[in-house]
């Protein structure tokens, strides 16, 4: 626990990944640190630390945020989600598989931050087009891929929603 | 990590709030995009204003009433009727994840030059509710930073009887140039502003709008501007141009 001369300690109590945690921490402790540190999941990255490249993003209360620019203590009474909670180790998500597919991976530093956005802008908009894909994941910066495979792996599954849902009419 | 932070607090009303900040190295928190990035180790005390700042967006039949801590992505979601409004919010801010957490309170008053919903509200001079904790009524351009803003009243009128127009190097990046023009009854209002020494505002007279005063506006506000790696102020002059015949024919 990294704390500084007396800061004030705060109790909160947060779901992260369906699990209820409750835990004391200090005022100042980011939500980056409170997950990579004292939950140890550590799929959220620090990159910036600032919010530009969207390394850290965590679904909170059903929106993507920069965990880098979230204290803790916000986070009270929120509901977290983070790459851990998405798919299992012995089955992929469907946008996982995605991914996999189209070889949308190369370092990989920002795939959970992608795995994410990506996630929470299917569940927002299932038959998002390319632009609505682009600007779902407009706060995650990839210095790799240049974007292609990436927005590839997620219209091939609102493509595959538009299709059925053709189907269905 | 902010380790100059110490505590937290979380007022319950405003006149909390304003006896909180009157502590010495506090600093209010609302989404918290700037202030967290900025981490400033002079600040020890942050005040949580997110549970007493109004979050609604309402739409009436000639206003738009935005709370404070509206993010600015609620208003691009529930603002489609006003798409210069969404524009001027995305470009300020190209990052979805920020966006979700930045309030257009904040947004205000962080008075960055470089975002372009900042100098569109100017231009469009919106109402503001401010708690100091009393409740008061000022336009935008009349605020000088004190107590905490609860609402903005945009006229709806205004949203149609404006232009704005940026320059990027890219669409996702940073405008260097901005120019919002609003036609009111009577004069027209100019904002240009962008990668800037400061905000340049000036009103005309509808009436004394000439060729002239254009070529007036356009050298006193290039004198913000600098000659740097976006071009130089020759190329900016003829962009200031551009920008204002531009947003003009919006309008």
């Amino acid at each position: 626990m990294l704390f500084t001369d007396n800061p004030t300690i705060h109790k909160i109590e947060l779901t992260v990944n369906n699990n209820l945690i409750t835990q004391s921490i200090p005022t100042h402790l980011r939500l980056l640190d409170f997950l990579r540190n004292e939950l140890n999941l550590t799929g959220a990255k620090e990159v910036c630390a600032e919010g530009e490249c969207g390394a850290c993003t965590v679904i909170m209360d059903g929106k993507i945020v920069n965990s880098c620019l979230v204290f803790a203590v916000e986070a009270n009474g929120s509901e977290i989600t983070t790459i851990e909670g998405i798919g299992k180790e012995s089955e992929l998500s469907d946008l996982q598989k995605a991914f996999v597919d189209h070889h949308s991976v190369q370092c990989g530093y920002c795939i959970p931050g992608m795995i994410l956005a990506g996630e929470q802008l299917l569940k927002d908009n299932p038959t998002a087009s390319e632009e609505e894909i682009k600007q779902g994941i407009s706060g995650n910066i990839c210095r790799c891929t240049g974007y292609t495979k990436i927005i590839d792996a997620v219209s091939s599954l609102t493509t595959k929603t538009q299709r059925h849902e053709e189907e269905q009419k | 990590m902010w380790s100059s932070i110490k505590n937290i607090d979380i007022p319950t009303s405003f006149k909390q709030a304003i006896e909180y900040q009157s502590k010495s190295k506090s600093a209010l928190l609302g989404g918290g995009t700037y202030i967290v990035a900025e981490k400033k180790t002079k600040i020890q005390n942050l005040i949580d204003i997110s549970y007493i700042v109004d979050k609604t967006i309402e739409i009436t039949e000639d206003s738009i009433i935005i709370g404070a801590g509206s993010t600015i992505q609620d208003m691009i979601n529930k603002l489609s009727d006003f798409p210069l409004i969404v524009e001027a919010v995305k470009y300020s801010c190209f990052s979805k994840n920020i966006r979700n957490q930045r309030s257009l309170g904040g947004e205000i008053a962080q008075k960055r030059v470089q975002s372009e919903i900042f100098t569109y509200l100017v231009a469009i001079n919106p109402i503001l509710e401010i708690r100091t904790p009393d409740k008061k009524n000022i336009h935008l351009r009349e605020w000088d930073g004190k107590g905490i803003i609860n609402k903005i009243i945009i006229n709806t009128i205004d949203l149609k009887t404006s232009g704005f127009e940026r320059f990027a190097l890219l669409p996702s990046a940073p405008a260097f140039l901005i120019v919002a023009v609003v036609r009111r009854a009577m004069e027209l209002d100019f904002v240009i502003s962008g990668k800037a020494k400061k905000l340049y505002g000036n009103t005309i007279k509808l009436a004394d709008f000439s060729k002239n005063s254009l070529k007036k506006i356009i050298n006193e506000s290039v004198k913000y501007f600098e000659d740097d790696q976006y071009g130089s102020l020759k190329y900016k002059k003829s962009l200031i141009e551009t920008g204002i015949q531009r947003a003009v024919e919006k309008i």
